[in-house]
């Protein structure tokens, strides 16, 4: 684990995560092409700016009670998404003529997986392994996620909406056959945070 | 037709695709300077982001996207490899084998800012 989010990353085309963060402090502006047109930025930048949304809510209003515990877990997402822009693997999209190599990089479906998560209302993504061969097709891959729910929500079914959204986005932008979906909720957060992302 | 010049024209034809939001070279810009700096980046002017590649009699065509989120992924990969599939063999400069690289980077559910 590499804490040090000033590093220039080579997935980050040169850039590095705390740049990426003061970008999206500027409201993106003034616009910067070697961020917008680089897909390990772009990827990066909506992982970060709905976390950003979360750290705002979540660190005005806990800051004074654990400011550790928060500041421990914030760092921890954003090693998670720093570690998950890396391309990774190819996953394979069939095609009749052989020749034509069609892909998603292993990236990509992880940010429909974290998309599929943020965006739920009340959830807000940690870890996401694909477990299995995702370059065979026909392969069973296991999906083992983590998350953290908001104060409240009922957790067994919170994690079953979440197993059938990111199910269902994978059945959609991939081929990948999804077996189980193991999740792990590691935290609890109060309301208004992740829910108002 | 140059490379450079053929590049760019498959760049158009898949920047325009139905469900492509961007278009990005496959060999990212500072690893390419990496290794050949002067001639990589001379070959990369702006507009070509489609990467050729010849070797042992065989042609590579090459080419990242991003993927707008509202078509299926699989639906956008398959058009924009069709495409680059009738474009190269409409091309007298590529002899067959032809192999054509399409990856999906990411799946933007936002257009890019500009």
């Amino acid at each position: 684990m590499n804490p040090d989010h000033s590093a220039p990353d080579p997935e980050l085309d040169g850039h590095t995560l705390a740049e990426l963060g003061e970008y999206l402090d500027r409201g993106r502006t003034p616009y910067d092409p070697s961020i917008e047109n680089s897909p390990g930025c772009r990827l990066a930048l909506a992982n970060l700016t709905r976390l950003a949304g979360l750290s705002g809510g979540l660190l005005t209003r806990q800051a004074e009670r654990e400011p550790d515990r928060d500041a421990l877990w914030i760092a921890g997402l954003l090693e998670i998404i720093r570690a998950e822009i890396a391309s990774g693997r190819d996953v394979p999209v069939a095609h009749p003529d052989p020749a034509l190599r069609l892909t998603l990089t292993e990236a990509a479906v992880r940010g429909l997986v974290r998309q599929a998560g943020d965006t739920l209302g009340g959830v807000v993504m940690g870890r996401c392994v694909l477990d299995g061969d995702v370059g065979e097709p026909g392969a069973v891959i296991r999906l083992d996620l983590s998350c953290a729910v908001a104060y409240g929500l009922p957790i067994a079914p919170t994690v079953d909406w979440l197993r059938e959204r990111v199910r269902a986005e994978l059945a959609r932008h991939t081929e990948l056959v999804i077996g189980a979906i193991d999740v792990a909720v590691d935290d609890v957060y109060p309301r208004g945070g992740a829910a108002d992302v | 037709m140059s490379d450079t010049e053929l590049s760019r024209r498959l760049t158009a034809l898949v920047r325009a695709a139905e469900g492509v939001t961007a278009v990005y070279p496959a060999q990212p810009l500072l690893e390419a300077a990496a290794g050949v700096v002067a001639e990589t980046l001379e070959l990369r002017p702006a507009g070509s982001s489609v990467d050729i590649e010849r070797a042992d009699g065989v042609a590579t065509v090459r080419v990242q996207i991003a993927a707008a989120d509202a078509l299926p992924a699989p639906d956008t990969l398959r058009r924009v490899g069709e495409l680059l599939r009738r474009a190269t063999d409409a091309e007298p400069s590529l002899a067959p084998p032809v192999v054509i690289a399409v990856a999906v980077r990411l799946v933007d559910t936002e257009p890019p800012a500009r």
